[in-house]
């Protein structure tokens, strides 16, 4: 549950600075984060709507929201951007203000904001560009949890009770590598308050008497989508049936969610067969730091209603084979035509978890320079040691399609497809610059 | 342009849900999955239609009376579902469909705060429209694939306004049998309104099955729910009703929509009602189609729950979206059951012996 504990609504003008900055950083301090945490949200506001003020949407009316997530602070900043009345440019992360009076003055503002936050987000939705930084609230680490004992008696899964869910966490990062687990594992008061966020949620197997075989954790991904983490088991061997338990307790509390599918970025050996369908590949940073290779499942929840792929025709094979694979039926549309219109204007809307060393590109204009643009910003996210990068194209939607040549030049490869996982299936491409750990 | 913020316009309950998405016409799918046909068998229809005598109407229905409203309260058809059923036709209340219904009833009797008590794997509509309507559902878990009296006897409190009880459970085909009803009844005590959802009722042949409009007179609490979209043949057309106590009845009334039945609606369910040679015919055919498919079925290893109603449901060893996808490309339409809380089963519903044939040929391929 999250709770907007202000909202403000402001031209974006320079004068307006101070007050944007105090806003955030006053209302995060409320919010419980400590002061370099509260300081650093309003340095990273401050820089953002400096940007806005300067030359991305100076004068427009910018909406910001200080929502309350319980174990995180987000600021939301929201304006509108009609395509072909808004440059977008500005909204890459390498895009550099250079004042005219002072040029030593040039500063890249969103990369320095991107810093100051655990999640930076930007994203284009209809007719608004949103902007979302989120900076967590520290808690304590914990002692790993002694082992727990052995279920006796019949086992069946349910939905874990709040006491569990840090317990299982607990568990689960004891015997799992980190790639498999979320950094907040590690700490009982983060997951806690995550659960009570809603943000994270687990079911477990269990015995009568309360003894943990396992757990399966859930969470929200995008609007359409969950992502599972799991399933956990904590005895050697394992508890037989258990995963089976979890796997279809998950699924039944997911049911009538009103999500689409199920994904599981790293799933657990334990995972049943045929429970979820594979995707592919992919490369991810752990929260030891180390890269590992990955297999992404799958399941949707409900029953597809079939839906359209716009496509570049260098993408057409993968992604044709992808979906048969997966027994999605699709209607293609090809990119007719030039992929690429005249003019310069390439956005990106670029993602960074610096907790998880991630950094994610998505379309937000086409321009001439989208090549240049591209590697301008892979320069940019590399020293950043943000390796690894990952681009996404909705295929949904139909102007995405013609930024293929510039991904697949620039070193993208595709990866795999996840199902309506936007407006339309997503394409995932990456850039492995770092070999994994396999 | 000043950004322009919806959320605040909605209620907190209506954002937290999401619109249920139905399938597409017929020859969407067709074109979308390149097959010729499609058989349906994921909706629980009468592979007959509807009564020849209800067909007749359709047919000779003047196209000018579409001009006319219809009878804004189903006037006719109440006065024959009275006669029928052996009430007052003031104590039926027609709907677009029961789903209408259902609505209705939340509507009348439950307000902020309130909850109404179901089965967690039930039909979905009762939880959907409490949720969408701001109202808490209470979901007690099935036992042994039934609804789960004591469970629900124990989750009523003092904002308890309505228990939905369907009889026989869709998708499960259990039903309670006439003492176990009568008990339930009793043990409520009129602390809140009993419906009793008897969509599937014309279907089930159990000489212990209970007809629930034999309580009304000792409970007034208590409201039956029955439609024309099942045995009846005329889910196109949407005709459901409400049958209860005279002064029940007249507060669902204060909330339900009046003209929401159209009058060929009204006209086809009227005729439905006249044809004796419906409902065996429509028996015989679920009967040994539900054999010849549980066969089939057991005979490739799969569980099979072929119980009461015009339905099965197939465990599977595979995702059931998946194995909709690929029936789906066979030209075969089923309802997965992971809405229903049954991941990994599907529901399949009973049809003419070549969509049954079809479905056990495309299942086979599917799982190959």
């Amino acid at each position: 549950m999250y709770v907007t504990l202000g909202e403000l609504r402001v031209p974006a003008k320079a004068s307006l600075v101070p007050l944007v900055a105090s806003f955030a950083s006053r209302g995060a301090a409320a919010l419980g984060l400590d002061e370099k945490d509260s300081d650093a949200l309003g340095i990273a506001a401050e820089e953002v709507f400096s940007h806005l003020a300067a030359c991305a949407a100076p004068g427009r009316d910018v909406v910001l929201r200080l929502d309350d997530g319980g174990w995180r602070a987000g600021l939301e900043v929201r304006f509108a951007a009609e395509p072909g009345r808004v440059d977008f440019r500005p909204f890459n992360l390498t895009f550099r203000t250079t004042p005219e009076e002072d040029p030593l003055l040039a500063r890249t503002a969103l990369a320095i904001a991107s810093r100051m936050v655990d999640r930076f987000q930007l994203r284009r939705q209809d007719r608004e560009i949103l902007l979302t930084l989120t900076r967590e609230r520290r808690f304590p680490k914990g002692e790993p949890p002694p082992p727990e004992p052995r279920p006796e008696g019949a086992v069946s899964a349910r939905a874990a009770r709040p006491h569990e869910i840090p317990l299982a966490a607990g568990l689960a990062a004891a015997r799992h590598p980190a790639g498999q687990v979320l950094p907040a594992f590690g700490s009982p008061g983060t997951v806690s308050a995550m659960a009570a966020a809603g943000d994270l949620d687990a079911v477990v197997a269990a015995d009568a008497a309360g003894r943990l075989a396992g757990a399966l954790f859930f969470r929200p991904e995008g609007d359409r989508l969950v992502e599972l983490l799991g399933p956990f088991l904590f005895q050697e061997p394992a508890v037989e049936g258990a995963a089976r338990l979890l796997v279809d307790a998950c699924l039944a509390a997911l049911g009538r969610a009103g999500r689409t599918g199920v994904l599981a970025r790293n799933p657990t050996d334990a995972i049943p067969p045929n429970a979820l369908e594979p995707l592919g590949p992919l490369d991810l940073r752990g929260a030891d730091g180390v890269v590992r290779r990955v297999h992404a499942r799958f399941r949707q929840l409900d029953e597809d209603p079939g839906g359209i792929a716009h496509l570049h025709p260098r993408l057409e094979p993968f992604v044709r084979e992808a979906l048969r694979r997966l027994a999605f039926a699709r209607t293609f549309r090809l990119l007719e035509g030039p992929a690429v219109p005249p003019g310069e204007g390439t956005a990106f809307a670029t993602e960074i978890d610096r907790r998880n060393g991630q950094a994610h590109l998505k379309p937000l204009w086409l321009g001439a320079d989208a090549r240049a643009t591209l590697d301008g910003l892979l320069a940019a996210l590399s020293a950043e040691g943000l390796a690894n990068p990952t681009a996404e194209l909705d295929l949904g939607e139909p102007w995405h399609a013609g930024f293929a040549p510039a991904l697949l030049d620039a070193g993208f490869e595709p990866r795999l497809v996840v199902p309506w996982a936007a407006t339309g299936d997503v394409l995932l491409l990456q850039r492995t610059t770092e070999p994994s750990a396999r | 342009m000043t950004a322009w913020t919806l959320e605040p316009l909605v209620p907190e309950f209506v954002r937290q849900f999401e619109a249920y998405v139905p399938s597409r016409p017929d020859p969407e799918l067709m074109a979308l999955y390149g097959v010729p046909r499609l058989f349906r068998l994921n909706n629980n229809e009468n592979p007959l239609g509807p009564p020849a005598a209800a067909q007749e109407v359709l047919r000779r229905f003047p196209p000018p009376r579409a001009a006319v409203y219809p009878s804004g309260d189903s006037f006719y058809l109440r006065r024959r579902l009275g006669a029928a059923l052996g009430v007052d036709p003031e104590q039926v209340l027609v709907g677009n469909g029961a789903n209408e219904a259902i609505g209705f009833v939340i509507k009348a009797f439950c307000q902020e705060g309130d909850n109404i008590v179901t089965a967690d794997r039930t039909f979905a509509v009762y939880e959907w429209t409490a949720r969408f309507s701001g109202i808490d559902a209470r979901l007690v878990p099935l036992s042994d694939l039934g609804f789960d009296d004591e469970g629900m006897l124990a989750r009523i409190d003092a904002r308890t306004k309505v228990l939905f009880v369907c009889n026989p459970n869709n998708p499960t085909g259990t039903f309670w049998d006439r003492e176990r009803l009568r008990r339930f009844v009793e043990r409520v005590d009129g602390r809140a309104v009993v419906v009793v959802d008897e969509a599937y009722a014309e279907f089930v042949e159990d000489a212990s099955y209970p007809d629930g409009l034999a309580l009304l007179p000792d409970h007034p609490n208590v409201v039956v729910f029955r439609t024309f979209s099942k045995m009846w043949g005329l889910a196109g057309l949407r005709v459901g009703y409400l049958v209860g106590e005279r002064k029940v009845v007249d507060t669902v009334r204060r909330t339900c929509t009046v003209y929401s039945v159209n009058g060929l609606a009204q006209e086809a369910a009227l005729a439905a009602l006249g044809d004796d040679g419906h409902v065996p015919a429509t028996r015989l055919l679920v009967r040994e189609e539900k054999a010849y498919l549980a066969s089939e079925l057991s005979a490739m290893g799969l569980t099979v729950n072929a119980r009461e109603g015009p339905y099965v449901m197939v465990e599977l060893p595979v995702s059931d979206t998946l194995a909709y996808r690929r029936l789906m490309a066979e030209g075969v339409m089923v309802r997965t059951m992971t809405g229903f809380r049954f991941p990994g089963w599907i529901r399949v519903s009973i049809g003419r012996h070549d969509a049954m044939e079809a479905f056990v040929g495309a299942l086979r391929r599917a799982l190959a």
